[in-house]
Parts: C-alpha cells; sequence; structure tokens
C-alpha cells in the first residue's frame, strides 16, 4: 500500500464506543485511510478502506463515517489540509445507481423520470392485462362470476316471467362455445344491460322496453356474450389493478397496494368498456347474429332505439358506459351490407314469447306520462 | 446548558432524492422502495444536527428490503384468507377478518417499527434504542381500543397519551432514557377547546390549535441520565404555523405536488427551529448501551398500514 499523503493536522475521532471525541493523525492512501490516535501510549494505525466511508457535508465541515454501520466517524474541517484530496477518494469508491444518478443534472432527471414514467405506464397497461388474463382458468372464472352474479343482484329483483321468456326466446340462439350463457331480466327502468364473467348477462327491463324488435334483442345478447366469450370484464379489471399498482408507485404510496385490492373488490358492477371492447363487441356480436341466421342489421336497429333513448329521462345508464356513437352505427351498417342475405323468421313458439315479454314491457311511448 | 437543535436540509437537494427514487422504482415496478426509503430517511437524519453532530440513520435498503418482502407476504395470506372465506361463506365475513387481521397487526407494527428506527439511529456514534415489550404494548393497545369503543371514543385522547408515554418512556438515548408527562385529561380538554373555537372563529384557531397541541407534546418530554436532566420546550407561534401551513398549502398547490420536499424541509426547520433544550446532561459523556436490531418487518409493515412514526 502507497502513501498519498499524510498531515500532522489532526481532527477529532469519534470511536463509537462513547461520544467523547479523539485527536487522531489522518494519512491517505491507494484505498484506505489510516488513523493513529495522537495522546494514546501505543500509537498503532487503525486501517479504513475507501469503500466502506460515506460523508455528509454539513456547513463548514465533513463528516466522514468509517465502517456501513456509522459507528465511528471523522469530523473534518474545509480547512484541514487533506480535506479535498479524502472526499474525492471517498466519493470515486461509490458506484451505486443512486450515487451515479443523483450526480446528475436536475432537469435532465427530471425529464428522464417523465419519460420512463410514460414509458413503463404504456408497456404496463398493454401488456400485463392480456398476459395475466391467460393465466386464469374458464372453470375458475365461471365459478367467481357465479359468486359475484349472487352478490351483485342481492338488492335487484329478478323478473323471473320475463327471464323465462327470454330464455324461451334465445332457445336456439347459440352464443358461446366455451362460457354456459344465462341471461336474467331485472325489474328496473333504466336502460341497461351488462355482462359478468363467466356468462351472467343482466338485462334491465327498461332496455326491453326500448325494443321494437326480437333481432334487437339478439343483436343484444350478441354484443353482450361477446364480452363474455373475450374475457373483457376479466381484462378490464387487470387493466385497473395494473393501472393503479403502476400509480401508487409513482406515489410511493405502498398503501396503494392494499386499497388498490380492496378498491376493485366491487368494481364488476360499475364496468365501463373501453371503446376498443365495445367496437369488437359490436362486430363479434354480428357474427353471432350470422351463424344464428339472425339479420345483423338488428344491432343497428339497436343502435338507433337505445340513441332515441336519450333524450326520454335520466335513466340512460347503459349509454354512458356503451356510447352509441355514429361511428358504431356506420359501422354496423357497413357489416350488415357485406353479410346481406336471407335470414330465418322467428319460429311461431319464439315469435309468440317474444310477443308476451312486449306485452310485460311496452314501449315507453305508447305509455305516455 | 443549552444544547442547539438544527435542521439543515434543501428542498432541492431532497426534491433530487426523490426523483432518483422514484425513477429506480419505476424501472425495478416498485422494488426499489426499501432502498428508496433508506436514501431519504439517510438524507433527513444527516441533515439533522444537535451540538453540530449530525444524526445517522443506520438502517439499509437490504434490511428492509426483506422485510419489505416478509410484510408483503404477510398482507398476501391475510389477502388470501379474507377473500376465500368472502367466496366461501358470506363477504361481511370476508371483510371482518381482513379488518381484524389488520388490526391485529397494528401493535406489532409499532413495536417493530420502533425498535428498528431507534435501534438504526445514531449520534456521534452512540445507537439510540427501543425497550418496549410486545406483550404489554398489545395488552396497552387493545384495552384502550376496547375502552375507546365502549366510550364511544370519549376514552380516545387517554389512550393516545397512554400510547405516546409508553413508546417514548421505552426510547433510549445510549444510556440517558426519555419521559412524558402529558396526561389523557389535559390533552382532551385542549382538542375540545380548540375545535371549537375553530368552528366558531371559521378555522382561524387553527394555528393556535396547532401550536397548543406542538407544545403539549414538546413540554412533556424531557430526557434523563442518572439524577442529570434535559428539558424540551417549544417556542413556535401561532403565527409561525400560520406562515409555515400556509406556504407549504401554496408550495404543493402551485407546484402540482412537486414541491412536496420544499414542503417537508420547511417543516422538519420549523420544528428544529422551535424546539429549546436546555439541561445538564453532559452528552460527551453518554454510553453505547443499546443493542443492534435489523429486522425491518415491523416497519415496513407500518408503512403498508398507512400509520406513520408517531414521535
Amino acid at each position: 500500500m502507497t502513501l498519498d499523503a499524510t498531515t500532522r493536522v489532526s481532527c477529532a475521532y469519534y470511536n463509537g464506543s462513547a461520544a467523547i471525541p479523539h485527536n487522531v493523525q489522518l494519512s491517505l492512501y491507494g484505498d484506505a485511510l489510516s488513523l493513529v490516535y495522537l495522546e494514546s501510549e501505543d500509537p498503532k494505525e487503525i486501517y479504513f478502506p475507501y469503500s466502506q466511508c460515506r460523508y455528509v457535508k454539513l456547513e463548514e465541515q465533513v463528516f466522514v463515517y468509517l465502517q456501513p454501520s456509522y459507528a465511528s466517524y471523522l469530523v473534518v474541517p474545509v480547512q484541514h489540509p487533506l480535506y479535498l484530496q479524502l472526499l474525492s477518494k471517498i466519493s470515486s469508491g461509490q458506484t451505486s445507481w443512486f450515487q451515479k444518478l443523483y450526480k446528475k443534472n436536475g432537469v435532465a432527471l427530471f425529464f428522464a423520470f417523465l419519460f420512463t414514467a410514460a414509458a413503463v405506464l404504456f408497456i404496463g397497461y398493454k401488456t400485463v392485462p392480456p398476459l395475466l388474463v391467460k393465466f386464469i382458468p374458464v372453470q375458475e372464472e365461471i365459478k367467481w362470476g357465479n359468486k359475484i352474479y349472487e352478490s351483485a343482484l342481492s338488492d335487484k329483483e329478478i323478473d323471473s316471467a320475463a327471464t323465462e321468456l327470454v330464455k324461451k326466446i334465445t332457445e336456439h340462439y347459440s352464443m358461446s362455445s366455451q362460457y354456459p350463457i344465462k341471461v336474467s331480466v331485472v325489474n328496473d327502468t333504466t336502460v341497461n344491460a351488462f355482462a359478468m364473467p363467466g356468462g351472467h348477462i343482466v338485462i334491465y327491463s327498461g332496455i326491453i322496453c326500448a325494443m321494437k324488435h326480437p333481432d334487437e334483442l339478439f343483436a343484444l345478447l350478441g354484443h353482450e356474450a361477446t364480452h363474455v366469450n373475450q374475457r373483457h370484464s376479466l381484462q378490464m379489471m387487470l387493466t385497473k389493478i395494473t393501472s393503479s399498482y403502476l400509480l401508487s408507485i409513482l406515489t410511493s404510496d405502498f398503501n396503494g397496494l392494499g386499497s388498490t385490492l380492496i378498491g376493485n373488490a366491487d368494481l364488476l358492477r360499475e364496468l365501463g368498456y373501453s371503446r376498443r371492447l365495445e367496437a369488437e363487441a359490436d362486430w363479434k356480436g354480428q357474427e353471432i347474429m350470422i351463424q344464428n341466421s339472425v339479420n345483423p342489421a338488428g344491432m343497428t336497429q339497436l343502435m338507433e332505439a337505445l340513441q332515441a333513448t336519450y333524450s326520454d329521462s335520466g335513466t340512460w345508464s347503459f349509454l354512458r358506459s356503451h356510447p352509441v356513437t355514429k361511428d358504431r352505427i356506420s359501422e354496423s351498417k357497413k357489416f350488415s351490407q357485406q353479410h346481406a342475405g336471407s335470414f330465418n323468421s322467428l319460429p311461431v313458439e319464439q315469435q309468440t314469447a317474444w310477443e308476451a315479454l312486449k306485452e310485460l314491457y311496452p314501449e315507453k311511448r305508447n305509455t305516455k306520462k | 446548558m443549552q444544547y442547539a437543535l438544527r435542521f439543515l436540509g434543501k428542498g432541492f437537494e431532497l426534491f433530487k432524492i426523490q426523483l432518483v427514487n422514484l425513477l429506480l422504482q419505476i424501472v425495478t415496478l416498485g422494488l426499489y422502495y426499501p432502498w428508496a426509503k433508506a436514501n431519504t430517511l439517510q438524507y433527513l437524519y444527516s441533515h439533522t444536527t444537535l451540538q453540530d453532530h449530525p444524526f445517522a440513520f443506520t438502517g439499509t435498503g437490504k434490511q428492509m428490503f426483506k422485510g419489505f418482502i416478509k410484510a408483503l407476504l404477510l398482507m398476501a395470506i391475510i389477502f388470501a384468507l379474507a377473500f376465500f372465506i368472502t367466496f366461501k361463506f358470506e363477504p361481511i365475513w370476508g371483510i371482518l377478518t381482513l379488518y381484524l387481521f389488520l388490526f391485529l397487526l397494528m401493535p406489532l407494527a409499532i413495536h417493530g417499527s420502533y425498535r428498528y428506527r431507534m435501534a438504526n439511529t445514531r449520534w456521534k456514534g452512540i445507537r439510540f434504542g427501543y425497550t418496549g415489550d410486545r406483550q404489554e404494548l398489545i395488552k396497552l393497545f387493545f384495552s384502550g381500543i376496547l375502552l375507546t369503543i365502549i366510550t364511544f371514543g370519549i376514552y380516545g385522547p387517554w389512550f393516545y397519551m397512554k400510547l405516546r408515554t409508553y413508546i417514548i418512556e421505552n426510547v433510549r438515548m445510549g444510556d440517558a432514557r426519555f419521559s412524558y408527562s402529558g396526561k389523557g385529561g389535559d390533552f382532551f380538554v385542549m382538542n375540545l377547546a380548540g375545535y371549537f373555537l375553530s368552528i366558531f372563529t371559521l378555522g382561524i384557531y387553527i394555528f393556535w390549535w396547532q401550536r397548543d397541541i406542538f407544545r403539549f407534546f414538546i413540554n412533556n418530554t424531557r430526557m434523563h441520565r442518572n439524577d442529570q436532566l434535559v428539558s424540551f420546550t417549544a417556542t413556535a407561534t401561532a403565527g409561525g404555523f400560520f406562515s409555515l401551513l400556509i406556504g407549504n398549502f401554496f408550495i404543493v398547490l402551485f407546484t402540482l405536488g412537486l414541491g412536496i420536499p420544499w414542503a417537508i424541509t420547511r417543516s422538519l426547520t420549523f420544528v428544529a427551529n422551535n424546539i429549546a433544550i436546555e439541561g445538564n446532561i453532559s452528552l460527551d459523556e453518554l454510553e453505547q448501551q443499546q443493542e443492534e436490531f435489523t429486522d425491518a418487518t415491523g416497519d415496513d409493515m407500518a408503512d403498508m398500514l398507512d400509520f406513520g412514526f408517531i414521535i
């Protein structure tokens, strides 16, 4: 070990066993510093490698901690002859990521941070939920969906007569090969319908009131069944969990992890699907209609009927989560034109059931207030 | 003699530390959190000085990462159990289980957190310590909670003061110990008055109320070594609290939260500048007496349960 510098100028050393300072002589070597007690009978040299040292500069002096435990330290005033040399030797040994970044310019750091945050949020949002969805088996999803269905509808009044009629109408309408689709009609004037993971579709009576033709019902069910088949609600839920986790990192709020889990438990009831998922549900829904020989134009009719209810009253929560845009209407028209042909008319039994259903929930225009 | 307590941290430096912390946390998807916490605590401790010597936080990211993983596993088990019960039985039982367990964890988190933080705080090389007993804290905690519930919250201030007394009286600085003499009744009356006066004055009294709380906490704390004594006196005024709180409010508001580090350093400077310390303990004679303690599980748990350090 080569001696780089030494000085007779003493500095104060706190050895960690008591709070009293000792005067020591400081010498700097290649990769360690050494101390010698000045008042001791036995002037033994003690070595401390720079890699173990760190320092804090406060006003006119620097506190050099000599061990990772911070037990012992040296107080070196700015005027000390070895001050600069000592600091440069210690800081060249600091190689952690934190130290490297901390030495960079503040503005550059800020933009690096913004860029990284945006990139991670975007990539996480795009890739994590579709990957996670693959890990959840269909059977589990169905079981889980049943539980959610029970708790979600515990405060709703199910219209069993209407539910039976819908079951009759859709007897030959196959919507899913993977999931047992079960439709329930809820007695509620809100224009609303939603699908749950695993196969439950809930229709509010308000939306039946808005319909004029059975094809519109088939269109609605095709649309909702697509949400089930494509596991949209699961995807949405995982997206929300992912994004709130990523956001909790940004705010360094680790309670976020706990509240993320709690906050998402009741999320399913107010699921709003994204536009991309809605568009997918529209055209895949129309495919289901074609496979069942139902005229896909029913989708367009349904959208137009729903749009008309906008002005009716305040009860259009379905439209809030499923906004009927011009795009959606024109897309569905385009689809119908491309798939024009002859379609089966409804068998008598089903037609009767439809009429009975409309008897229960006639169009609002006929029952004007 | 008088002792000088100062905080020398700068808002911009803290801002940079937190920026680097966030950057590394994002890249590691949050796993850097324990190291980030260590970086921040090390900065804040090392820029707080007593008699011109800084405090040191000796905890490391590695220790806190281990604690973090343990605390995370524990939380995961509790959540899994709660979900299991929700789906197997009634949702209400699941939620009750969740809150029951989180509740049970609270005294454990307080105990672990104090042991870890104190054992990893040094001043002039002398270690702090927390000598509280876990069983006793659990008993004190749950009997206090029970009484608070039975009395519809009226016992709350007494409970809070008992807890504070227990914790502070078990804090050691080398071979010196602390004591706390704030009584529940005084705390209750002070807060009751503060509450109603704040309402009557449309909130203006809040700054006086803050000053009173600060005074109550600081003036009731003492440090003892053998028969020597150090007392603490709050010198903060309502005007001081006004400019601190209003200033912080606008700093955070107009910077959309980016100014939080400045609000933190302003607050710590305010606290340090407004505590006068006087007594006859010779701090140079403090002796190393407290043990090492490196299990950070309790400290990480306290973070997850989202309650800060009480002192």
